[in-house]
């Protein structure tokens, strides 16, 4: 789940930088102890580790 | 030097090239190098006319309706007045007959009969020979394509032919059709935009008019002949094919540069990957199509309406941030910037024989049938895309350069959006195949009309099998190969 999300605009550059996120940590542990697996999601082809 | 119909057929040459496109250029300007009497005929002039342009209007009987004057051009130069450049050779695995389907034919030839003439094709299109590809992983390979300035032949060959003592010029030399005698052609009848008729002696002829008009000219001689110019045409018209295009996804890649600094990066799938999945070959090209405006181009791989930028910023949030937290962490840690690229798809089509060139009931105002194009793709190639676009995400994912979406008409199995379908005309191939048997092809391993001893054809026409690439290399091969087979045969 996404609580907070900004989107910077690097104007010198031209590239889009992402910051600002917060996600739930418990999850993201979860996800690393397990190998990944391909999985499409909305035509996504992600890894398991990626959700 | 440019000459006058009075003067052309007052003559007998050695070669009469019909058709100044790149094959036609290519083979008259070899042969006036090798000191040979060789007519170049121009069906337009020097420039774009509509009067010269109109004589390509058609029927296109395809998925949808489509121009078929689209993507060529009727004056001196044809399409490379217009071409975009890219350029590689067919693979050593295009000529092999197929693995999985007997009725899709080998090339009588293989990629070492026209690889003797890479060298000077290269020179001729201004590109370099070193065409190196890479392994990618167990299925694909990086694959090499060159982008020619685009060469334009008028700008680059049509003050040198003029000044040439052994080439003539003519234009409006519009070929009506090609008497023979049994099994040689006797002369070629033309016709001037005016409509008057003319006529052209040669010790040789050779029809480079496209992969549209080979077909159209010699169905309409070979009706006026009552057969006799082509006495088997069973295939005569038919197994033509392009090379469809269409989005098959995006891909975003990330990094602390750009990781695809030198532009749009091609792969393809290797022998193994093909023949496993029974699937024909395939580009998948990833381009930095829109590496203009980064934020435009997360705002396609999201499929936002890339001017709505607030919509824009709420769909990053809630799509991929939402689908696949952990990625987008992962990426805020980093401090990586964030590139989006399409990911096109390029395939060959299966050869059928209802996918073909006819004559139309309708006449063109010098009084010869127009074209009528058969042409529809078949789920069967949608498969392909998808199966390889498939396999490529994987490896793009498993790899961690990247992540791809899908295009929505892929993963739902529909056909591909209509608006797409602006890319699909560009390369005209088959209606004239080369073959070993005048049972299963127009031409044989040297272009030379079954049947005829002095007739030659040449151009995208005769691919039996279109491969991944873009045809003009392997149409300029091709030309090369037969002047110098006709530079043999004149001096013999």
């Amino acid at each position: 789940m996404v609580k907070r999300r900004t989107i910077l605009r690097n104007m010198t550059s031209g590239m889009l930088v992402l910051s600002g996120l917060g996600l739930l940590n418990e999850k993201k542990e979860h996800s690393k102890a397990m190998k990944p697996e391909i999985v499409t999601v909305d035509g996504w082809v992600l890894l398991s580790s990626d959700l | 030097m440019i000459i006058d119909t009075r003067r052309a057929s007052s003559k007998t040459y050695d070669v009469c090239v019909i058709g100044a496109g790149a094959a036609g250029i290519t083979i008259a300007s070899e042969l006036a190098k090798a000191k040979i009497n060789v007519l170049l005929c121009e069906g337009g002039q020097d420039d774009y006319s509509e009067e010269s342009q109109s004589l390509y209007k058609g029927k296109v009987v395809a998925d949808p309706e489509l121009d078929v004057a689209y993507s060529r051009l009727r004056y001196f130069g044809g399409t490379t007045n217009h071409w975009g450049g890219y350029c590689r050779p067919l693979d050593e695995y295009d000529f092999t007959e197929c693995s999985f389907d007997s009725s899709i034919p080998a090339w009588p030839i293989n990629k070492a009969a026209l690889s003797k003439y890479l060298g000077e094709a290269c020179k001729i299109l201004e590109i370099k020979n070193n065409f190196k590809d890479q392994e990618l992983g167990s299925y694909f390979n990086q694959v090499d394509f060159k982008l020619s300035g685009p060469v334009r032949f008028k700008e680059k060959y049509l003050d040198v032919l003029k000044k040439s003592k052994y080439c003539e010029l003519l234009f409006n030399a519009n070929l009506f059709s090609l008497e023979t005698g049994g099994n040689y052609i006797q002369e070629a009848t033309f016709k001037t935009d005016t409509n008057k008729d003319f006529k052209i002696k040669s010790k040789f002829y050779i029809l480079a008019t496209g992969g549209m008009e080979n077909s159209r000219l010699l169905l309409w001689s070979n009706k006026l002949s009552g057969g006799r110019l082509i006495q088997n045409a069973d295939t005569l018209g038919k197994y033509w094919m392009s090379h469809p295009h269409f989005e098959l996804g995006r891909v975003l890649m990330w990094g602390d540069k750009d990781p695809l600094p030198d532009g749009l990066v091609n792969y393809s799938p290797n022998k193994d990957f093909l023949d496993k999945n029974k699937l024909m070959n395939i580009t998948l090209r990833v381009d930095p199509i829109l590496r203009a405006d980064p934020i435009e181009g997360a705002a396609g791989a999201l499929t936002v309406p890339l001017h709505d930028k607030d919509q824009l910023k709420e769909k990053i949030a809630t799509e991929i941030f939402k689908i696949a937290p952990f990625l987008a962490q992962g990426l805020l840690d980093s401090g990586y910037k964030v590139f989006v690229r399409q990911l096109l798809g390029i395939w060959e089509q299966v050869p059928d024989p209802n996918n073909k060139i006819i004559l139309s009931d309708k006449r063109d105002r010098l009084g010869m049938p127009t074209l009528e194009l058969h042409w529809r793709k078949k789920k069967s190639e949608y498969r392909a895309a998808k199966t390889t676009a498939y396999e490529f995400a994987k490896f793009i994912a498993v790899n961690n350069l990247g992540r791809v979406k899908l295009s929505d008409w892929l993963i739902n199995e529909k056909d591909p959006p209509v608006d797409n379908e602006e890319h699909l005309y560009g390369h005209h191939l088959g209606g004239t195949r080369m073959s070993t048997s005048s049972s299963s092809g127009i031409v044989d391993k040297n272009c030379k009309l079954f049947n005829q001893s002095n007739m030659y054809v040449v151009g995208g026409s005769v691919f039996p099998r279109g491969g991944h690439a873009n045809p003009t290399l392997t149409i300029v091969q091709l030309s090369l190969r037969l002047a110098d087979h006709l530079i043999r045969k004149v001096k013999a």
